[in-house]
Formats: C-alpha cells, structure tokens, sequence
C-alpha cells in the first residue's frame, strides 16, 4: 500500500489519532436535561442584550425572561432571537409592539 | 408532544434545511430546538416560519437556539479523489481552501492528515466568500 506523506509544514501533530467524527448528525431525540443559565449569568447576558434596545426592560426570575416596555416591530424578532439564545427556561413577551 | 404538533412546520423545516445536532426537546410546556445551521439564511428562515406560527412571540413556549456553523454541509461539497503526490495542503491550494478545512471535513476517513492514499475520495468544502 503507498502511502503518501504530507510535507506541509503547517500540519500540526496535534490532529493526530483524533477519532472520527460524523458530521451528518440527524436531530437527536435524547433525554437530555435542557441546560438552563442561572439568574446570574441571565440577568448579566440580557442586560448586554438590552444595552442596544432603548425602552425595553427584563425581569430574570427562576430561569424567566419578562421583556416589558416599547419596541418597534421590525426589532422584534432579533431581539426575542437574541434573548432566546441566552438559554433562559422561557421568555415572555409583554412588550408593546410599535409598527 | 402537543408542542411538537404546534411547532411541525418549524421541527420539519429545521430537519429538511440540514441543521446539524438538532435536538427538539419539551421540558415543561416549553419546546427546546438547538442545533446549527450551515448559514445565516438558514437560521433566519427557521425564525420566520417560528413567526408565522406565533406572530409576535407571545405565547412562551418555544426556546429556539440555533447558532450558524461554519461547517459547509456535506451536500454542497465537490469531491476530489486522491492521486500519487498529493497531499492536503496541495489538494487544498487547487481548491482555496486550507489543508484543515479538507481535514475536517472528511475525518470519518483521514485518521492523520500526514497521510492520505490514492483512490480515497475526499469531500471539498467551498471556498469561503468574502
């Protein structure tokens, strides 16, 4: 069998006898816990959130985002995106949607 | 379940667009989807069917945190086989892409990127857009 060298010098030992990985995962129907963020983390990644959304507030409670205040509707969903990403329990919307 | 059938359009699309690690979980009346979208239209596309089912994301029940993976999904990816004399970093030269963009994207068959053998079949992912 011929194997062939790579002469790169850039090739880095490091990526050696790592396993291979499948990268054509399917969705997992696991058990898994949802990992939740603690009021902590929540409460110091919505307020950087809301730093770019003038009048809108949070309440982080027990894993709860409650969004309050005044938004335009074309901000909307960014933000509920954004705040969703932060892995709180649930997020509710009490905002008033300006058009 | 019953968010499940809420969310069908949203679970569905998540599934057809090639979202890798996706995982719908229902934990307390909420529905959890994580996973990874290969691109920006992607993930927006997934937010906008989300919308449609609940205009104004009143309802609270779904967690949605889909992140954009800059992994290329194996589908768009061109093939190459390997010939005598070749080696990643080449073979990537030929294409744009580096030695370890090939190297990731084809570890189910390249156990060390120093070697690789003719008649293998590698996937080449695009080359990235400026």
């Amino acid at each position: 069998m011929l194997l062939i060298a790579a002469f790169s010098t850039t090739v880095s030992t490091s990526c050696k006898n790592k396993k291979a990985d499948t990268t054509t995962q399917q969705d997992k129907t696991t058990n898994t816990a949802v990992e939740i963020n603690p009021d902590a983390t929540l409460r110091t990644s919505v307020d950087n959130v809301l730093k770019a959304y003038d009048g809108v507030s949070a309440d982080v409670k027990d894993g709860v985002v409650t969004l309050r205040g005044n938004i335009k509707q074309n901000d909307l969903q960014t933000l509920i995106m954004k705040v969703q990403e932060l892995k709180p329990k649930k997020v509710e919307n009490q905002l008033t949607i300006k058009s | 379940m019953k968010l499940e059938q809420k969310y069908d359009e949203l679970i569905r699309t998540a599934r057809s667009v090639g979202v890798q690690n996706l995982q719908v979980r229902e934990q307390e009346n909420v529905l959890y989807i994580d996973g990874q979208a290969p691109s920006q239209d992607v993930k927006q596309r997934l937010w906008d069917v989300y919308g449609k089912i609940d205009p104004n994301y009143r309802s609270a029940d779904v967690v949605m945190n889909i992140a954009v993976s800059p992994i290329t999904p194996a589908s768009t990816m061109q093939e190459y086989e390997v010939v005598k004399g070749d080696n990643l970093t080449k073979i990537g030269k030929r294409y744009g892409v580096s030695w370890k963009e090939i190297y990731e994207a084809n570890k189910n068959i390249i156990a060390d990127p120093d070697l690789i053998q003719p008649g293998w079949k590698l996937k080449i992912p695009q080359k990235h857009k400026v």
